[in-house]
């Protein structure tokens, strides 16, 4: 893994370690000040701790070094002109909604008392970080504002980051697709917690194909999911499928401590949370008698498969005919497709199975909320697309742009 | 160094896009911006560990997270017929509604307020 990537992953760390200090600080009637306290004084081991681990320390030359700050500046402006006041309905009838209450130390957990259209049931991470930030800020919409931008300019600089050494061709017009796609950057600046569930997805999948390197790598990898379990309810499902495809690096005997180690912190935290404040998430208290019925109806599969072909041939066509390639590389070679694919479909099959037995009204459900979860998925995507191409087409500029001529 | 320059580059582009975002939106009104103002002068009436109930017209679920939103940590729950809390009511200024009137002229008005967009009124039980 490159320095920088790690440094950068230091910051999703920290949003976690932040959420989880200012929720157990909350439970405890800590005052913020206290909280600040403790969580510098966790910034120095943690910090120690990062700069331990071992990194590569190719340097980017001058060109692809341009090519990152020409991007980051280009994700700062499209950001402003896509962005709305208070975000979309969600941002702010939901999650900001939420921090709201966070922000206030003594009447915080009436939130859960709000049962009505809000997804109290959702962990704290996007929330709690808004609140901290905002109580130190003293504004809550340039703080939101602030963070997701800062999560969106991440996940572009990341996949370069990870990707330019192994084929800089590729890595470069992943940097480009990204920051100059309105779509996605457009749903990036909704303010919602998918695109952050994305950049710890891709944070967490980085860290385990450098598990080899280091075995701290599984820590934060596992750390990472961990997080995206703090962050949304979906983010379980992703951990159990991430574990699922990552079994041997991360369920190996000698590596299960490193997993436990990484994992430990935000999944306790969403213990306490689940047990001691949420209320039932409304898809899985719903399930019954109707869930086989909902499960052999064939017309819900078409909605479903309709909705999602229209959504990724109209915005992903690219993404979508390359990952359509390599499965058909693969049969031809008959070799198994990449796991990260592999995993990647597998979560698109298991959201596919989530839209079959929702409770709500399938139209409604797939119109609200079918593109910010695949949003989620696109980091990962185009990370594993272009490791998978780099592989398969082992090509390499030996001009100006190599980064090891 | 490089890591330097790309993190720096991040925070510096970061603070002049949060800048420019503010400008724009503080030149910038929308209905919840409408609203937050218009429900400021409930604060006096209206505790931070207080529940009241809420009514608006039909299809008003918009309005209701609104007030849910702006009005927070209060605790803003849709309005039941045996309901003895605070009332919160919103109301079209151009389409009265028989029902919510109905509902605030069995109450006690103790605040009334109006924009550009709506009526507001808080009230308590008789």
């Amino acid at each position: 893994m490159q320095k920088t990537t790690l440094y950068i992953l230091f910051w999703p760390l920290l949003l976690g370690i932040i959420s989880i200090v200012y929720f157990f600080g909350l439970m405890t009637g800590l005052p913020v000040l206290v909280m600040i306290l403790m969580l510098s004084g966790s910034l120095a081991p943690l910090r120690y701790s990062l700069h331990k681990i071992a990194t590569e320390d190719k340097p980017l030359t001058l060109l692809p070094l341009a090519l990152l700050l020409l991007v980051i500046s280009l994700v700062g402006q499209k950001f402003v002109l896509l962005s709305e006041k208070h975000g979309v309905w969600d941002t702010w009838a939901m999650w900001n909604m939420h921090a709201k209450y966070l922000m206030d130390s003594q009447h915080w957990a009436t939130l859960f008392k709000n049962t009505t259209a809000t997804h109290t049931d959702y962990p704290l991470l996007l929330p709690a970080n808004i609140a901290f930030f905002s109580r130190l800020s003293g504004d809550m919409l340039i703080t939101s504002y602030a963070f997701h931008l800062i999560i969106t300019i991440c996940i572009p600089v990341v996949i370069f980051l990870q990707t330019h050494n192994r084929n800089i061709l590729f890595a470069a017009i992943g940097l480009f697709w990204l920051s100059t796609n309105d779509y996605f950057l457009g749903i990036a600046a909704y303010q919602l917690a998918d695109n952050l569930i994305g950049f710890l997805l891709l944070c967490a999948m980085i860290c385990a194909d450098n598990a080899t390197a280091d075995k701290r790598y599984i820590s934060l990898s596992t750390a990472m999911f961990g997080l995206c379990m703090w962050t949304k309810n979906e983010g379980i499902l992703l951990s159990a499928l991430f574990i699922a495809f990552y079994y041997k690096p991360l369920l190996q005997k000698q590596n299960v401590k490193y997993s436990i180690i990484g994992i430990a912190l935000p999944l306790i935290a969403l213990l306490v949370f689940k047990l001691a404040y949420a209320p039932s998430n409304d898809i899985v208290s719903a399930q019954g008698g109707h869930t086989i019925q909902k499960l052999l109806s064939a017309q819900r599969y078409d909605v479903v498969y309709a909705a999602l072909k229209k959504l990724v041939l109209d915005n992903y066509y690219t993404l979508t005919c390359l990952v359509a390639l390599h499965l058909l590389i693969r049969i031809i070679m008959k070799r198994m497709p990449d796991r990260r694919v592999l995993f990647i479909l597998a979560v698109c099959l298991s959201y596919f199975i989530v839209y079959i037995i929702t409770p709500q009204d399938l139209e409604w459900h797939l119109f609200t909320s079918l593109n910010r979860l695949v949003h989620q998925l696109i980091p990962v995507t185009t990370y594993a697309l272009i490791m998978v191409y780099a592989d398969t087409i082992n090509f390499r500029f030996r001009t100006a742009f190599a980064a090891n001529p | 160094m490089k890591a330097v320059v790309i993190i720096s580059f991040i925070v510096i582009s970061a603070a002049i896009s949060s800048y420019y975002f503010s400008k724009r939106i503080n030149a910038q009104t929308d209905e919840v911006d409408i609203i937050e103002r218009s429900l400021s002068g409930t604060k006096p009436f209206i505790q931070p560990n207080s529940t009241i109930s809420f009514a608006g017209q039909k299809d008003m679920v918009q309005l209701f997270s609104i007030a849910r939103y702006v009005l927070a940590p209060v605790l803003i729950l849709p309005h039941t017929p045996d309901s003895k809390d605070t009332l919160l009511t919103i109301q079209k200024n151009d389409v009265a509604d028989s029902t919510i009137n109905a509902i605030e002229y069995s109450r006690l008005p103790i605040w009334r307020t109006s924009d550009s967009l709506y009526t507001y009124t808080l009230s308590v039980p008789r």
